[in-house]
């Protein structure tokens, strides 16, 4: 293993075909402990197709996945589901649960291993989110920005090394916004792993270590917010004219192209 | 696991309906006599009535009442739709028409088990259609309309099936098929059941994690550790190895399986995983209820079943819709 970086997660060439497009075009990332990396680019540019692949929720249909030293495949699911854990775009709770009985569904990957373990790991979940006020409420009555730290809470629950999220602040106020990547900033303090899919250009800068740019199922660039965040990537990318300020870290967007 | 006092209560209910069960019927029974004959090996009557007629009759409605309600639990949780039901779906039907296709046509002199094959075979077909249609239309409403038409189709088929076969009782048959009963049966009847219900009992159970998983949708329930398709194929055989069992000795029986859940879903807080075990005693209580009740109504001929848990249930279920109106989402 890398003595600098430790690699969690890395994918090489991954290829993603569905009914005749091609989703996903050799795409190699890998995510490092300790490091918020943000997937960006345009609307259907291959995000959410890349998160499920490395998540193991749908197969590529060429190039490798390896979770450590192991191939994703050959990986048992007990092992992967307690190592990676994935938040959904727009999580959906189909039952009257509370929020105690959704992040408690986090534990499920340990599922026969001590109860006293599982009931810590979600409270400390609870208590880590600053949702344990809420722990008895019924999840479907809570605001957007509450149903969000509760699914953080969910896969925090499980205890994963690595942390995929697609868009988790989409649909949140400015503040939610700010508190779920300061969460997240924080869980990589602490040595995990996390992928992030954001649109936020300025969120993605200010908060995240490093940027992978999908564009048409390809990427564009990864690197450093100042080496992405070109004026001529956003432009090949997004089609939009764009001038980064690598000191105030903020993209300021003049038109469309 | 923690022990639920509705569980409890609901075992202790079972107990007695069943008691109430043994002593229900035409011929007065003394009981204890009748027991005690039983065991010191007394061929009295009340001891023939009681083993031949009475204890299978009680067996079989405790065993497809809780069979009804475990496949009913699960189909809600599969589908996360709280109107899903074996007799809703039309797997019921479907599993009828196919044990009378193998009943009247002479298929079941063939094997023992060719009947409850058949059934669950039908079973299958019916949530494997229905998984499919599923798939493509997404809403809630047209899934159920979805199985309101399948169980329209086989229903009449079976109505027809019955027409053409050689067998001067079609008209009481059909009636029987289509609403259900528990008269009239054997030990055989219960032997022939057993085996795949506690099979399917086993199946469901054994998916309770998944189920609990499904309710954040399909793609976590995955990355929670679950593979889809295989633990979907589990809970379809599940679903139809319960159904097939029931239908193929009872009749396609309505309401337990979608009234059963609905009740004891607020007992275990609505998670889908924990409803299925409650709901084993919950649907053996329903249906040996409505058993009595059956045989107590002071009618010419025996009611079927169906006619009954449809009278309990509808009501009641129509009492939930209004009360509890958060829990259909």
């Amino acid at each position: 293993m890398n003595s600098q970086t430790s690699v969690l997660l890395s994918a090489s060439e991954l290829s993603l075909h569905a009914a005749g497009t091609v989703l996903l075009d050799k795409v190699s990332v890998q995510i490092n402990a300790g490091e918020l990396l943000a997937v960006i680019g345009p609307n259907g540019a291959g995000k959410s197709s890349l998160l499920k692949l490395l998540a193991g929720v749908s197969t590529p249909t060429t190039g490798l996945i390896k979770l450590g030293a192991m191939s994703l495949a050959d990986c048992s699911v007990t092992h992967k589901a307690r190592s990676v854990a994935y938040l959904e775009q727009r999580p959906h709770v189909y039952w009257p649960l509370t929020v105690r009985q959704v992040v408690s569904l986090g534990r499920l990957p340990h599922a026969g291993t001590s109860l006293e373990n599982s009931a810590l790991a979600v409270q400390r979940a609870l208590v880590f989110t600053g949702i344990a006020a809420l722990q008895e409420r019924l999840f479907n009555t809570l605001s957007e920005g509450e149903k969000m730290l509760v699914n953080i809470s969910r896969v925090l629950a499980t205890e994963p090394r690595i942390i995929l999220a697609d868009e988790p602040t989409a649909a949140l106020d400015p503040y939610h916004q700010l508190l779920v990547l300061e969460l997240l900033r924080t869980l990589a303090g602490k040595g995990q792993g996390i992928m992030v899919v954001l649109h936020d250009l300025n969120l993605a800068a200010r908060f995240c270590d490093r940027l992978l740019l999908l564009a048409g199922g390809r990427v564009l660039c990864d690197g450093t917010p100042e080496a992405v965040l070109s004026s001529g990537h956003i432009a090949q990318a997004y089609h939009i004219d764009a001038v980064y300020d690598s000191i105030t870290k903020t993209v300021q967007t003049k038109g469309r192209l | 696991m923690k022990i639920n006092r509705t569980g409890v209560l609901l075992v202790v209910v079972l107990l007695l309906l069943f008691g109430l069960e043994l002593v229900s019927g035409p011929a007065q029974v003394p009981l204890l006599t009748a027991l005690s004959d039983l065991i010191n090996g007394n061929a009295s009557i009340s001891a023939i009535i009681l083993s031949e007629v009475r204890l299978p009759r009680a067996l079989l409605a405790t065993l497809v009442g809780a069979s009804l309600a475990i496949s009913g639990a699960a189909l809600q949780g599969l589908l996360r739709n709280p109107l899903a039901s074996p007799d809703i779906l039309g797997i019921s039907q479907t599993a009828a028409l196919f044990a009378v296709l193998v009943l009247y046509y002479g298929l079941s002199q063939y094997a023992w088990f060719m009947l409850p094959l058949a059934a669950l075979a039908g079973g299958v077909l019916a949530v494997v259609l229905m998984l499919a249609l599923a798939r493509r239309i997404a809403g809630t409403h047209t899934i159920i309309l979805a199985g309101v038409a399948i169980s329209a189709l086989t229903g009449s088929l079976t109505a027809l099936a019955l027409n053409f076969a050689p067998n001067p009782y079609a008209l009481q048959e059909i009636y029987y098929w289509m609403l259900g009963s528990v008269a009239n049966r054997s030990m055989n009847e219960v032997w022939l059941a057993l085996p795949f219900m506690l099979a399917g009992w086993a199946l469901l159970l054994y998916s309770r994690n998944f189920l609990d998983a499904l309710s954040l949708g399909e793609d976590t329930a995955q990355s929670l550790g679950f593979a889809l398709k295989r633990y979907s194929w589990l809970v379809i055989l599940g679903v139809a190895c319960c159904t097939g069992a029931a239908v193929a000795v009872s009749g396609s029986i309505g309401f337990i399986g979608l009234v059963v859940p609905h009740v004891l879903r607020g007992t275990v807080r609505a998670q889908p995983g924990r409803l299925l075990l409650i709901s084993l005693p919950g649907g053996a209580v329903l249906l040996l209820l409505a058993d009595i009740i059956v045989q107590w109504l002071p009618s010419a001929i025996e009611l079927q079943l169906g006619v009954i848990t449809a009278a309990i249930g509808g009501p009641f279920f129509l009492y939930l819709l209004l009360r509890k109106r958060h829990l259909f989402i």
